[in-house]
């Protein structure tokens, strides 16, 4: 269950926050994008998160459907 | 030493550590150490004694120290199970040993810890005279009547032993040397002994601290790398340290030492310390994590997490506690224990302990077949009274045996989950009716304070053979329903020359049943004809059983199946009787239903699927407002156009258009941007609508438009944004051209959007970095006329193209402004169709 909710909804309310923080920090006229390209790998993250989710509800199913 | 008198000392587990073997036997010559037993004490006395040396002040500048002792004394509250159960006093030492007072848990904890907050200031000291420590603990502890195991000494110091100012503190009360180097030195003889002439005490501090039955726990911070005059110092203590905390030195102590290198691990010595001192057996985490431990030999638990982070304590499948604190001490009722199971952590603990309640026992009566040249008694270290619950493995504890004053290997057997030991045959040579054995076991980790009652106990030698042992070969899991293959294995248990073992099993059919009593399949043994092996140790009948389970379910269940043994050599048969074979508890469980496990997983992947992307969608959505439009001004300055023949050698340059500011911007055109943060009005009848995107991945953009007219923002497309016509929601200013796309009359004109703390000449001159950027680029590719589009400006506050590339990136600076261009009004060029390409730099 904890991965489920960490993966589904934690894992995007990071992602979210880190884009409110980077959309502050781009107003900045010396800002420059890293070149690991932050905010591609926070959305390659986000939905890793997400797919670690769905794996997390597989399992859940399993424990249930095992009852 | 014989190992009965050993084994009535009880506590020479710490040497036994030292002597233990890989194999998880102990060697009986091994058993040397007595000390104090950790008992049920009416009051435990504790007396934590810290160092108060001004070396703290490098070494523990945040205080752990003082963290870590508080911890200490909240962890022996939750163990005093009545008011006084625990008395502790609180110490300090550098030149002299000071008391500050005592108090009584767990009713007295907040004054304890209030008097601990007095040690973030006490970090001054000059000496670090252990000396003087030791004696005053130990004539503290001498004037208390308590038994061994109930006095405990916790002693924390972050060096070693140093006389800096021999005429401070109470060097001149234990010594009559007046010279820091000689003080230093007699550290040795004071501790340890023999005593030098110089000495005015009547016996060596370490015999001091025996005669007061002293459990003595040093937990020692050593940080950094050490300066010379500090290598110096702990080249002379640690001889001493190592003598004092070594059994078997002549100046050993009980209890233990732990170095730790940061101040930040001292919670979790402390807390070690502390766990060893009430008889706590360390176990692996990952021990309790994964498989677990049986619970029915455990009496209570006590773990850290120091980030505080939930932790589950499971009897079986039942939660016996969830904790969310540092550390933690959790019971096991007696009926958690009664029903059996493993006692598992669910979640990031460290540091764990158990008080194990669990003696040696026989597993069974064992009877020594006279004439067997090689038997084996089978032994576990369970519950008291309990021999057929749940022993402990060599994963937790360590054993040694002895057979008729002869040491005998004894061996965890994984398959059977009892220790065997064989007896020696010399045990047996003479003509005695019995043999003694003993057993002990000692904790596979931890100190040497724990005790676990030792097995001691007459073995009868019969002229009667011995039954055979059994064990179960095949699955101990099954899923589902259907028939399972095993067999049952018998073996002797004794090594009888020129006889051998038959088995024969009369039934043919049993029910089993579960841990309740429900039946839930049954047994069928291959009844057969008589089977034998020869009568000897390593020997086996198979005898193959089929289990049929006829409905799936969760379960556990523990097949019985009577069997009847024979003795059978030449000129002699014996009958060994009748006996039922219980040798696994088979875990019975329903496979998964596909139908179900889809239905459940379909529900989870929709709600996974909609539930936080609909959520991530309004926060983006949220996120798509624009910037406050009162705090920003705008103004519209009409543009002239300034058209020619181009730049010889650039391609297209004969297409392109350029605007002309035709006018000052004054400070009255500056006007209040009017709006929401969802759309703002901007001057000359324009708007900046956000955009909240469909993907909820996707960045928020606004788009600025004109009707009837196309908006040129200069700067490059910002790749972001991922379509032109967008801008950033948060910005400082953004300046655009409009060009009416009708192919009307009307005048160009810029629109500059600034802060409201902008002067009219700071605006003007974001429009003529426009226009300039305008101008020194080539015309900007348009779509189809008519279509209200805006082209993008860098999201960076600065002049809009100026600084900014559109990606966040720094761009060149714009070059300097070409020669004016020729007169004449070339044509508007015409507009290429098609969507929008990347503008070239």
């Amino acid at each position: 269950m904890l991965g489920w909710v960490l993966g589904g909804i934690v894992g995007l309310m990071l992602f979210a926050w880190f884009r409110a923080v980077n959309s502050i920090r781009q107003a900045d006229q010396h800002y420059t994008i890293p070149r690991w390209r932050p905010a591609a790998v926070a959305v390659g993250l986000a939905v890793a998160g997400w797919f670690a989710a769905l794996a997390n509800g597989w399992l859940i199913a399993e424990a249930l459907a095992r009852q | 030493m014989s190992l009965r008198r050993i084994s009535q000392a009880c506590a020479g587990a710490l040497a036994l550590l030292l002597t233990v073997g890989a194999s998880g036997s102990l060697p009986a010559s091994g058993l040397a150490a007595a000390g104090p037993v950790a008992t049920n004490c009416a009051v435990r006395h504790v007396l934590v004694l810290m160092d108060q040396s001004g070396s703290l002040r490098q070494t523990d500048p945040h205080q752990e120290r003082v963290n870590a002792a508080q911890e200490l004394v909240t962890s022996l509250a939750a163990t005093a199970n009545q008011p006084g159960a625990v008395s502790i006093t609180i110490a300090g030492f550098d030149a002299a040993y000071e008391e500050l007072g005592t108090h009584a848990l767990p009713q007295g904890a907040p004054d304890a810890q209030r008097q601990l907050d007095e040690f973030r200031q006490r970090d001054r000291g000059v000496n670090t005279d252990y000396v003087a420590a030791l004696l005053g603990a130990s004539r503290h502890f001498a004037g208390i009547a308590a038994p061994p195991g109930c006095k405990t000494l916790v002693w924390f110091t972050d060096g070693a032993h140093d006389i800096e100012v021999p005429t401070a503190g109470e060097a001149a009360t234990y010594s009559s040397l007046i010279d820091s180097n000689g003080l230093r030195a007699s550290l040795a003889p004071l501790v340890c002994g023999p005593l030098p002439d110089t000495s005015l005490i009547a016996s060596p501090v370490s015999e001091m601290l025996r005669n007061a039955g002293v459990d003595v726990r040093l937990s020692e911070l050593r940080t950094g790398a050490a300066d010379a005059r500090t290598r110096e110092l702990q080249a002379n203590t640690d001889p001493v340290l190592n003598d004092l905390f070594t059994p078997g030195t002549g100046c050993s102590v009980t209890g233990a030492r732990e170095q730790v290198n940061g101040a930040d691990q001292l919670g979790s010595s402390f807390f070690r310390q502390t766990q060893g001192s009430l008889g706590a057996t360390e176990l692996a985490c990952d021990l309790l994590t994964a498989n677990g431990v049986p619970v029915d030999a455990v009496r209570a638990i006590a773990y850290r997490s120091p980030s505080g982070a939930p932790v589950r304590v499971r009897a079986g499948a039942a939660e016996l506690a969830r904790t969310a604190t540092t550390f933690a001490t959790v019971p096991i009722p007696d009926s958690a224990r009664d029903g059996g199971g493993a006692l598992t952590l669910d979640g990031p603990a460290t540091d764990c302990f158990a008080q194990l309640d669990v003696a040696v026992q026989l597993a069974s009566a064992p009877t020594l077949f006279r004439r067997a040249t090689k038997r084996t008694v089978d032994v576990v270290v369970a519950r008291p009274g309990h021999p057929q619950s749940a022993g402990l493995s060599d994963a937790i504890v360590r054993m040694g045996a002895e057979v008729g004053g002869h040491a005998t290997d004894i061996r965890w057997n994984q398959g059977r989950h009892v220790w065997t030991l064989v007896v020696p045959t010399d045990a047996t040579a003479a003509k005695q009716q019995t043999v003694d054995l003993t057993a002990i076991a000692a904790p596979a980790s931890g100190d040497g304070v724990t005790s676990i009652p030792a097995l001691h106990t007459p073995l009868t030698l019969t002229d009667l053979p011995p039954r055979p042992g059994v064990r179960w070969d095949g699955p101990d899991h099954i899923e589902g329903d259907g028939v399972t293959a095993g067999a049952m294995v018998f073996g002797p248990t004794a090594t009888v020359p020129d006889a051998q073992l038959c088995i024969s099993l009369a039934t043919t059919s049993l029910v089993l049943n579960d841990a309740n009593g429900t039946a839930v399949g049954t047994v069928a043994p291959d009844s057969g004809a008589e089977r034998c092996t020869p009568f000897e140790l390593g020997g086996e009948v198979r005898v193959p059983v089929e289990i049929t389970i006829p409905e799936a379910r969760n379960a556990t269940a523990r097949p019985s199946v009577p069997f009847r043994a024979r003795l059978v050599a030449p000129g002699d048969v014996e009958d060994l009787g009748e006996a039922s074979a219980e040798p696994v508890t088979l875990t019975l469980t329903r496979p998964a239903d596909l139908r179900r496990e889809s239905m459940v997983f379909a529900v989870l992947l929709l709600t996974t699927a909609v539930v936080p992307l609909l959520v991530l969608w309004l926060i983006t959505a949220w996120q798509s407002r624009l910037v406050d439009p009162q705090d920003f001004l705008a103004a519209e300055l009409p543009l002239s156009r300034v058209t020619g023949n181009g730049t010889p050698g650039r391609p297209g340059a004969a297409r392109e258009v350029t605007f002309e500011r035709a006018g000052e911007l004054e400070m009255s055109n500056l006007r209040p941007v009017t709006g929401k943060r969802s759309r703002w009005n901007l001057p000359g009848g324009g708007s900046l609508a956000r955009r909240v995107p469909a993907n909820p991945f996707g960045t928020p953009s606004a788009i600025l438009t004109y009707p009837a007219s196309r908006v040129l923002i200069p700067g490059r497309r910002d790749q972001r944004l991922g379509a032109p016509g967008r801008v950033a929601v948060r910005f400082e200013s953004v300046t655009a051209v409009v060009v009416d796309a009708t192919g009307g009359p009307a005048e160009p004109r810029a629109i500059v959007v600034v802060a409201l703390r902008s002067t009219a000449a700071s605006a003007q001159a974001k429009v003529d970095e426009a226009l300039r950027w305008i101008r020194d680029t080539d015309a900007p590719e348009e779509p189809p006329t008519g279509s209200p589009v805006g082209i993008e400006r860098p999201v960076g506050p600065s002049a809009p193209s100026a600084s900014g590339n559109g990606d966040g990136r720094h761009a060149p600076p714009i070059p300097p402004a070409r020669p004016a261009r020729p007169a004449g009004p070339p044509p508007i060029p015409p507009r290429p169709t098609g969507p929008p390409g990347p503008r070239p730099r």
